[in-house]
Parts: structure tokens; C-alpha cells; sequence
């Protein structure tokens, strides 16, 4: 619509112009006509006012008035009017046309002129309807242009871009429709258009299935990674600078319990270090430490839960996440079983699995680091070498299970009267080795030995009805009395027992009840 | 080139003539002398030479546009061409016998019987 506006106001433009123009043109025009009229008839003009003939001037005169725009013409000579036609109107000058007549014979000498009174308002009302006529015409002619434009414009190119444009509205982006090429159309711009056009939905669908295999990759390794952490068995956190927690796993849950779990989640959240309690320092430390460097760190955790002592092995990485925020990976994995195992395997090298004292090597090199430490501190160790008496006839007698209660039941009354640094030793099948520490010159050996001796000689509960009594020997060497190297010492505590042995006959008595 | 003269009766007032006084009368405008007295222009033979070229000495133009000239007058106006005579001889004898009549000659056909009124070239 806008189209048509702006045509009409360029036609209405142009054909004020136009119409001016050529109305200009033809007042010109016709007023040149007049005077080439006058050329013409001027030297008959000019005979005629060089004769004074009045009737060739009159002839003269009315070829010129007969034209329509002449409104009165005169032929004068200098004082004489030869000729006129029709009415002249002398006080309006504008309008008269003058042309000066020479002679015939000698062309610079004036002899009269010829005035003609044109017809201006005639010559107007021509002009302008000259003009109009033309003017119109021009209209007509560009409005039957212009609807033929208008009509072609439609049916060639308008109707073919609203089919285009509704053919794409259809057009699924991503999907493998095109849109069909026009046979007409082939070789012009509309057919350029449609090509372009598909060439794009081809990058499109090329783009969007790249697009989507991608997101399916993605999804699926972000389901992958999804389900390592939150399936590992390891926990795995995120922890700001603070301790605070911020991404946690499922077995991070499981390894720090649900107790603490509630205190890391509360909305008045604690830190991590606060919450694992005993070793919340040692955790704080190996976070600073992991923060400052670059390389993980790893320390041992003692998490008391309640009753039972778990130990966390954690590794801590420091990370930095999206916004370049420095923040602490930590792993931690429950070693609690290992670390008993390995307690387990130290107590297994170390411990008679019987009696739970000290087995022989374990005790010994036990007692060596003391003696090796006393040596400067002047500290006495009294060796102690006890031999049960008649331990094999309750064997036989009662079997190796009446035995074995023999055993740990003395070896539990030797461990609840020793005191700390004492070692007791099974050293034997029925020899028990005891190292006693003494300071400041005390030892009282003779009193430990009587004392011993009535710890052993405790009747025995076997088991409701029946008790049995031990007896036992006892030697001892002192260091650094007796010696320095401990075999020297264990050789003459064995020496001084085997003495004791030798010289008195404990008996072993069974009573019935 | 030979000189062409205008002459006219001996006994006349005029002594003289200018080439527009000759061209006044011999075109028709003037049927008089300046004084008032009449004149009467004669030409030579249509044919002569002696007339063409008078006439292209006094107004250059040739016979043709001059005949032109006349015939336009022929159906008005009072004007009339000049008589025309076959000679420069019978020109001097007219001129003898009227002293209204006016001719021209060539210089070397002049006689003492006529006044030389204008020189022509």
C-alpha cells in the first residue's frame, strides 16, 4: 500500500511539474510562432511601408490578423498609420509585439514599424490546455504502467514468495525437508533464493545431528562419571577453604555416618574439621598444607564413632572450580579393618596367641630397647626366669585344655601385678620370662620373687569341681649388675633357676572336692 | 567596369540627385523630384546589360528580384515600374524632349544633350 502512496505523490510531483513546464514551453512556442509569422511577411511589410501602400500593407496586415492569436496588428511608416487590424489597446504596452521595417534598398534606413497586440490570454488558455492534455495523458499512461506492474509484480513474484515463505514456514529446522525448486524459476533470482535457502537447512540438519549426537555423548559420560561417584566406595567431597561442605557422594555419607552427616548438613553447617572430632587438627593441617602446594596429601584419620575407633585414610586434592575459587577434593576411605588387620598382624608377630603376653622374639627385643635405653638413664632391670613346676602331669592328667587354662590364668594374674614398663614374656612351653624395671636402686628381688611365687601358687579353678596349685622356680639376673648383654643375663637368670629347680621339689597336690 | 550615369533634362532645376533620391524614384516611392516637380524614371531593355547593371550598382540586387519587387505591386498600391526603352540613344532623346523623364546610360554613350544627375557604381 505504501507503494501505491509514494507513486502517487512522485506522479502528483511530477505532474505539477510537467504541466508547468510545458505550458512555458508552449506560451514560448507560440509566441515564436508569431514572430516567425511577421518574419516571414516582413519585407512585404517592409515594401509596403517603404511605398506607404496602403493596400499592400493591408494585405500584409490581415495575413498576420488572421491568425488567431493576434488580437490587432498595425503597419506604420514613420508618420503615417498605413495599415491596421482590429482593436489595439495602446495603453497596454506589455502585450505588443513591435518589429522594426528597413528599407528594402538600403537595409539601416528605418522606415516603419509593424506592432502586433498578441493575444496573451488566448495563447494562455492554449498553453494550458496543452499542457493538461498532456498531463493526463502521462497519468493515464503511468497508471496503466503501473497496474501492469502492479499485476505482473503479483503474479511473478509476490504470489511466488508467499508460496516460498509458506513452504519454509512448514519447514522443520533440523529435519531432511527442502523446498522444491520452481521449473520457472530456475535460472533467475527466486530460483537463487530457493537454493540458498535449502544449502542452509542442509548446514542446519548437518548442524543440529551433529549437536545431537554430542549431547548424547555428553549425557552419556556425564551419566558414567555420575554413577562412578556416586557408586565408588570411596567418599569423595567437595570442602571449601573452611572445611564446608559442599558435593558429597553416597559413601562419603556412609564413611562419616549419618550423626556427623546431619551436623555437615544443618543449616548452621559445621566444618568438616570440627565434626570428625579427635583428629580435626591433624585433618586441618593436611587441608592447609594441600592448599599451599600443588601435590595431594594423604594422612590418617582416628574417628572415634561411640564406642568403636574407625581409622579414615584421606587424600586431600586441591582443585579449582568454574569461577577459579581454590576448593579441596577429599577422598576418604574407611581402613579401619586394615589398620586392625595390620594391628592384628603386629599382635599376631608380637603376642603369644595364647596367653596374649609377649611371645619370646617380640619380648625380647622388647626388653633389649629398654636396657638399650637404661644403660644411660640408671635404671636396674631384674630378669626373671620361672619355670612351672608339674605343669606336664596336669597335662596328661586333665588334658591340654586344663593346660592351656593353667597358662592364662597365670599369665593374667602376672599381667595385673605387673606394673607398665614390666614385660612378661610366655618364653617357653611352661617358662614365663618376666623383666621387672627398677629405679633408684629399690629392687627388692628377694620380695618379687616371694611375691611371684604366691601368685602362682593360687589354686587354680579348672573348672566347677576342680582346682589345681602350680609351683614354679624362679631365677633371676640383674642388670646391669649381673651383666650387660642380655643373653649373657637370660643365660644367668636360666642358670640360677635351674639351681632353684635342682634344690626344691614343689609338688603339685590335687585335691578332690 | 563601365560606369553607369543617371541623367536627366538640361534645363531642369535639379542639378543633382543622391543614390537614395535615384532610388526613391526609379522603386516607386517618389513620383517627383525633391523640388516637387515630377519625375518619370525610364529603364533599358529588360534585357540589357546596361540595366542589370545599374540596378546592381544602385541597390544590388539582380533583375529577377527587382521584377519580383514589381509584380508583387502589381495588383496594388499606385506604384508602377519604370517604362522601359530598347537604348541608351532613345533614353538621351526622351530625356531631350521632357524634363520630367529621368534614364540612366553607360558613361561612354554620354552626350552633351543631358545633364549627369547621379554616378552609379
Amino acid at each position: 500500500m505504501s507503494v501505491i502512496s509514494v507513486a502517487i505523490l512522485i506522479a502528483s510531483i511530477s505532474s505539477y511539474i510537467f504541466f508547468e513546464r510545458t505550458y512555458k514551453a508552449e506560451l514560448e512556442q507560440n509566441l515564436a510562432n508569431i514572430k516567425q509569422l511577421v518574419q516571414a511577411v516582413s519585407p512585404t511589410a517592409a515594401i509596403a511601408t517603404y511605398l506607404e501602400d496602403m493596400v499592400l500593407g493591408k494585405e500584409v496586415v490581415e495575413g498576420i490578423a488572421s491568425n488567431d492569436l493576434v488580437k490587432a496588428v498595425e503597419l506604420r511608416s514613420e508618420h503615417k498609420l498605413i495599415a491596421n487590424s482590429g482593436e489595439m489597446d495602446q495603453l497596454d504596452d506589455t502585450n505588443l509585439i513591435r518589429f522594426r521595417l528597413n528599407s528594402p534598398f538600403i537595409d539601416t534606413e528605418y522606415v516603419g514599424e509593424l506592432i502586433v497586440d498578441v493575444n496573451n490570454e488566448l495563447i494562455q488558455t492554449y498553453a494550458k490546455n496543452i499542457a493538461l492534455e498532456h498531463v493526463v495523458l502521462i497519468t493515464i499512461h503511468s497508471l496503466v504502467l503501473i497496474l501492469v506492474i502492479m499485476f505482473l509484480l503479483k503474479y511473478q513474484l509476490v504470489d511466488v514468495i508467499k508460496i516460498l515463505a509458506s513452504k519454509l514456514h512448514n519447514i522443520t529446522p533440523g529435519s531432511s525437508q527442502r523446498i522444491e525448486l520452481p521449473s520457472k524459476h530456475v535460472h533467475d533470482e527466486v530460483g537463487l533464493l530457493v537454493a540458498d535457502i535449502n544449502q542452509l537447512l542442509n548446514s542446519v540438519e548437518i548442524t543440529l545431528a551433529r549437536e545431537r549426537s554430542l549431547r548424547t555423548e555428553v549425557e552419556e559420560l556425564e551419566r558414567r562419571f555420575r554413577g562412578i561417584f556416586e557408586q565408588t566406595s570411596g567418599g569423595i567431597a567437595f570442602i571449601t577453604n573452611e572445611g564446608y561442605l559442599k558435593v558429597h557422594n553416597p559413601s562419603f555419607e556412609r564413611i562419616v555416618g549419618s550423626e556427623r552427616m546431619k551436623r555437615l548438613d544443618a543449616d548452621q553447617k559445621e566444618s568438616l574439621f570440627s565434626v570428625l572430632g579427635t583428629d580435626a587438627l591433624t585433618l586441618q593441617k593436611a587441608a592447609a598444607q594441600a592448599l599451599a602446594g600443588t601435590a595431594p596429601v594423604s594422612v590418617d584419620l582416628k574417628m572415634s564413632n561411640n564406642e568403636d575407633i574407625g581409622w579414615l585414610h584421606c587424600m586431600i586434592t586441591k582443585m579449582v572450580d568454574d569461577d577459579d575459587v581454590p576448593i579441596l577434593e577429599i577422598v576418604i576411605q574407611d581402613v579401619s579393618e586394615r589398620r586392625n588387620r595390620e594391628h592384628g598382624f603386629k599382635i599376631q608377630a608380637e603376642l603369644d596367641p595364647l596367653t596374649g603376653l609377649y611371645n619370646r622374639r617380640a619380648g625380647r627385643e622388647k626388653i633389649q630397647h629398654q636396657l638399650d635405653a637404661a644403660e644411660h638413664l640408671g635404671i636396674e632391670y631384674a630378669l626373671l626366669m620361672i619355670d612351672l613346676d608339674n605343669f606336664k602331669p596336669i597335662n596328661d592328667q586333665y588334658g591340654h585344655k586344663a593346660g592351656d587354662l593353667v597358662l592364662t590364668t597365670l599369665a593374667e594374674r602376672f599381667t595385673q601385678h605387673v606394673r607398665a614398663d614390666d614385660i612378661v614374656i610366655r618364653w617357653g612351653g611352661d617358662e614365663i620370662l618376666i623383666c621387672i624395671k627398677q629405679k633408684n636402686h629399690d629392687l627388692d628381688i628377694t620380695g618379687i620373687t616371694q611375691k611371684l611365687t604366691n601368685i602362682i601358687q593360687q589354686p587354680i579353678t579348672l573348672d566347677e569341681e576342680q582346682t589345681v596349685i602350680v609351683g614354679a622356680s624362679i631365677g633371676h639376673a640383674i642388670f646391669p649388675l649381673n651383666g650387660f648383654e642380655l643373653d649373657l643375663l637370660i643365660q644367668r637368670a636360666d642358670e640360677a633357676m635351674y639351681q632353684v629347680k635342682s634344690q626344691v621339689k614343689a609338688n603339685a597336690t590335687v585335691n578332690h572336692l | 567596369m563601365a560606369d553607369i550615369v543617371v541623367i536627366g533634362n538640361k534645363d531642369i532645376e535639379i542639378k543633382v540627385l543622391s543614390k537614395k533620391q535615384v532610388i526613391d524614384i526609379y522603386m516607386g516611392r517618389k513620383s517627383t523630384f525633391p523640388n516637387g516637380q515630377a519625375a518619370l524614371p525610364i529603364d533599358q531593355d529588360k534585357d540589357s546589360t546596361t540595366r542589370k547593371l545599374f540596378y546592381h550598382n544602385l541597390v544590388d540586387k539582380t533583375i529577377n528580384e527587382i521584377n519580383a519587387y514589381w509584380a508583387r505591386l502589381l495588383f496594388s498600391g499606385r506604384a508602377v515600374a519604370p517604362l522601359s526603352v530598347k537604348n541608351g540613344s532613345i533614353v538621351i532623346d526622351m530625356i531631350k524632349n521632357n524634363k520630367s523623364v529621368i534614364g540612366y546610360i553607360r558613361l561612354e554613350d554620354l552626350t552633351d544633350d543631358v545633364r549627369v544627375l547621379n554616378h552609379v557604381d
